[in-house]
């Protein structure tokens, strides 16, 4: 039986993809299957590496005739897919197949299981690297079950969020019972997938019709950022421009929430913002109350640029926003600071349960390589059942 | 005159000596020398390695003598020719950064009585050294301590921690002795640098006596290297520690002996000769030369319980207990054989050495899995990534960002 589904949408970064799933297909289970949803220009790349691989595990979606918005690539997967649990990755980054076993553990002690998340781990490809690049990797290793109420109030009111909402519960580096996605399918609009920025809408979604939800604290997958990928435009403003019009371009539905004056391209919280404001006016939701910790979120998300021009201008484009939004009264709660400070050097070593470390460790050339050599010092998923 | 002279005493190894001696050669430091004090049985392979491979004037070798010479006779002789102000020792399958010189010369600077430095260590197995399941550990803190000596002398000579070890690090092997202290040693001991085979902790329980000045530092400069033929690689097997004990009264010679006659717990016992040879090194140190231990026997007992645990085995655990038992009912008389009292049943680990993480500021590493990596110094690269830069920790930086 298929327990896990990984899903790997792409479009046109076919290396990457490729060198995700022959990883994977290295590793010796047979309960999960991969299915990579190839929207390329070109199909010949993949149905050949695909021929190759010549493995049952893998399945290959050929493009279609014309090119599908990233939506409509993510909703394809799910019937063709057939494990008992979903998750979705980028093409340009990794997932441990041994997910299955942390899936089967975790059943036995939450029954109820249908949502998982776990800790993060951070990847950019050494090509788009301009120098040593520090990040960090939780050291924890429990499951922790969370309560849907907290994950609410993180996700809809943005208690405590950092730039986004503390709440990662869905299939996009998460795993999700297809029984659940089936939910939401039918919850809402006989979809699996609503909004254009699809992974915070799935967030959405499952956090209504989750029933029980449990965390990992080690890390099973890894956030790849290469060249293309959308993670690169946090860096570079140029790159996030482009990024963000083809992204226009391609989408098909409607990505601005009514009454919501925050331009997406100001940034991650704009966008969060908008795709959660969408899905609560679709649904007739109303809340009030989150609207400072919102504020408060937007003034970190500007506090992210290294650069003083990009925050500068980050920050004058929130304030326009917020005082349109709620008025001259609500811009007392936004105060970026510019924070990047260049002659301090990166903390490097083990603080907060936490190893902080430069990414070139043992020169890992691809995401998949990196959460191998990772893996030699996080806790061994084998060991987990021995533990409970 | 050099700042820092780190000796390599070899013997019959020297595959793993070269890989250590390519690797420190890779330093751009220049104020420091090497001395391989070569004690095998074939002197032609690093006499050719140093004539047509390494060109190197930090480099020194000494060759073997007409005989075999006992480890602490091999040590001994390196001393004379050290040029440095601080002075260092390594196996020849470790690997040391000779950066250290610089945090030497921090420390130093902040305390001109200086007179030990020790840092962390990480630990490593040599590929052909993986016969059980094995963890590299990486030590992650980057702090420094002034230590307290009486709390170090407690430690050390009391064994007041209680465990199968007593703290060692401030000494020279794998850490940094000024050669004034070495001096006053070989005047104040002896007329020797190193007078006990355990040779290491004979150097440490004088260092630790004698040091105007310690300092610790956290962050780890040096990497004990365990390959097969390694003192350390006896505790993945009884059989390999068996034969290295062997070996090791044989090369003894006529010269000094780890005494058994007032400390009965002998290092032929089976699975103890680590554990025995260092608290027959402490406790010959402190009766030799008059050294306050009062408590030793009964936290020692402790310390044994704890080492029976280490077992991999229930047969180990059985040896072990059999041989402690002995030794205690032999010691002062038996007065201690009653505190003894290890658990009757022992149920082994069911995960020896594969929990990798982290574990207090310690980080566990499954080495097997770094491919890539194949000795200590490649190792320590990789743990580079995973440690503060030696430059903040040359300049005592205090800030650093989130």
């Amino acid at each position: 039986m298929t327990v896990l589904s990984i899903c790997i949408p792409t479009r046109n970064r076919q290396i990457y993809a490729m060198s995700a799933v022959r990883h994977m297909l290295a590793c010796d289970r047979q309960d999960f299957e991969i299915v990579l949803a190839d929207n390329s220009d070109d199909a010949a790349p993949l149905a050949q590496f695909a021929a190759d691989c010549n493995d049952q595990r893998l399945k290959l979606l050929p493009p279609e005739d014309k090119v599908l918005s990233m939506r409509a690539n993510w909703e394809r997967i799910i019937p063709a897919s057939s494990g008992e649990w979903v998750s979705y990755i980028g093409d340009d980054d990794y997932l441990d197949p041994k997910l299955c076993e942390v899936i089967r553990v975790t059943k036995k002690v939450v029954p109820n299981v249908d949502a998982m998340t776990w800790g993060r781990l951070y990847f950019t490809w050494p090509d788009v690297r301009t120098g040593p690049e520090l990040t960090k990797m939780p050291s924890g290793s429990h499951l922790v079950g969370i309560k849907r109420d907290d994950m609410m109030r993180k996700l809809f009111f943005w208690e405590k969020a950092s730039d986004r909402p503390m709440c990662a519960f869905g299939v996009y580096h998460g795993v999700v019972k297809r029984s659940l996605m089936e939910d939401i399918r039918t919850t809402f609009n006989n979809e699996y997938f609503g909004h254009p920025i699809v992974d915070y809408d799935n967030i959405c979604r499952t956090l209504m019709v989750a029933k029980g939800l449990v965390y990992f604290e080690r890390p099973m997958s890894v956030f790849g950022a290469c060249k293309e990928s959308n993670t690169m435009g946090l860096r570079d403003e140029k790159v996030a421009e482009k990024l963000f019009s083809v992204f226009r371009k391609e989408m098909d539905k409607e990505m601005e929430a009514a009454d919501f004056p925050f331009p997406m391209e100001l940034g991650l919280t704009a966008q969060i913002g908008h795709v959660i404001e969408a899905f609560k006016q679709e649904q007739g939701i109303e809340i009030n109350a989150w609207e400072d910790n919102f504020i408060k979120a937007c003034a970190r998300n500007c506090e992210t640029h290294y650069s003083r021009k990009a925050f500068e201008a980050r920050k004058s484009g929130y304030r326009q926003a917020i005082k349109e939004w709620r008025g001259k009264k609500a811009l007392a709660l936004f105060e970026p600071k510019f924070k990047y400070r260049p002659d301090i050097p990166p903390f490097i070593g083990f603080h907060n349960n936490e190893i902080s470390f430069d990414m070139d460790i043992g020169g890992a050339e691809s995401a998949a390589e990196y959460y191998d050599i990772l893996g030699n010092m996080m806790f061994p998923i084998e060991l987990l059942e021995g533990r409970l | 005159m050099v700042y820092f002279t780190i000796c390599i005493p070899t013997r019959n190894r020297q595959r793993y000596c070269i890989e250590a001696i390519k690797a420190i050669a890779e330093s751009e430091e220049t104020d420091f020398e090497v001395i391989v004090a070569d004690n095998s049985d074939e002197p032609a392979i690093l006499d050719d390695y140093f004539r047509t491979e390494l060109d190197d004037s930090r480099f020194r070798l000494l060759p073997p003598q007409a005989t075999v010479l006992s480890m602490v006779d091999n040590w001994e002789r390196t001393m004379p020719e050290v040029r440095g102000r601080w002075v260092c020792m390594i196996g020849d399958d470790d690997h040391i950064d000779a950066s250290v010189l610089q945090l030497i010369r921090r420390y130093e600077r902040e305390q001109p009585e200086l007179e030990v430095v020790a840092w962390s260590r990480i630990s490593y197995n040599w590929p052909d050294n993986r016969a059980i399941a094995t963890l590299a550990t990486i030590p992650l803190g980057h702090v420094t301590h002034i230590p307290d000596r009486k709390t170090v002398k407690d430690k050390l000579y009391r064994w007041s921690e209680r465990e199968s070890r007593p703290m060692g690090g401030f000494g020279i092997y794998h850490g940094a002795v000024r050669r004034s202290l070495m001096e006053r040693i070989k005047r104040r001991y002896s007329d020797r640098y190193f007078e006990h085979p355990t040779v290491d902790f004979d150097n440490t329980c004088k260092v630790v006596t004698e040091a105007k000045a310690m300092v610790f530092c956290q962050r780890p400069f040096s990497v004990l290297g365990a390959c097969v033929a390694s003192n350390s690689a006896s505790t993945q097997s009884f059989e390999t520690m068996q034969k290295l004990v062997d070996d090791f009264y044989r090369d003894l010679g006529n010269g000094q002996q780890i005494q058994e006659d007032d400390f009965p717990f002998s290092p032929k016992l089976p699975g103890l000769a680590i554990f025995s040879s260092i608290a027959a090194t402490t406790w010959w140190f402190c009766r030799k030369y008059g050294v306050d231990n009062a408590g030793f026997q009964e936290n020692f007992v402790h310390s044994a319980i704890k080492e029976c645990q280490t077992s991999r085995t229930v047969e180990d655990y059985k040896l072990k207990v059999q041989g402690l038992r002995l030794g205690f009912e032999a010691f002062e008389g038996g007065v201690w054989a009653s505190q003894f009292n290890p658990p009757e049943t022992f149920t082994p680990p069911p995960t020896e050495n594969q929990v990798c993480g982290v574990v207090k500021d310690t980080l566990y590493v499954r080495e097997a899995g770094l491919e890539k990596v194949t000795t200590p110094a490649e190792f320590y690269r990789f743990a580079e990534a995973l440690l503060m830069p030696v430059k903040h920790v040359v300049s005592a930086r205090k800030e650093f960002a989130a």
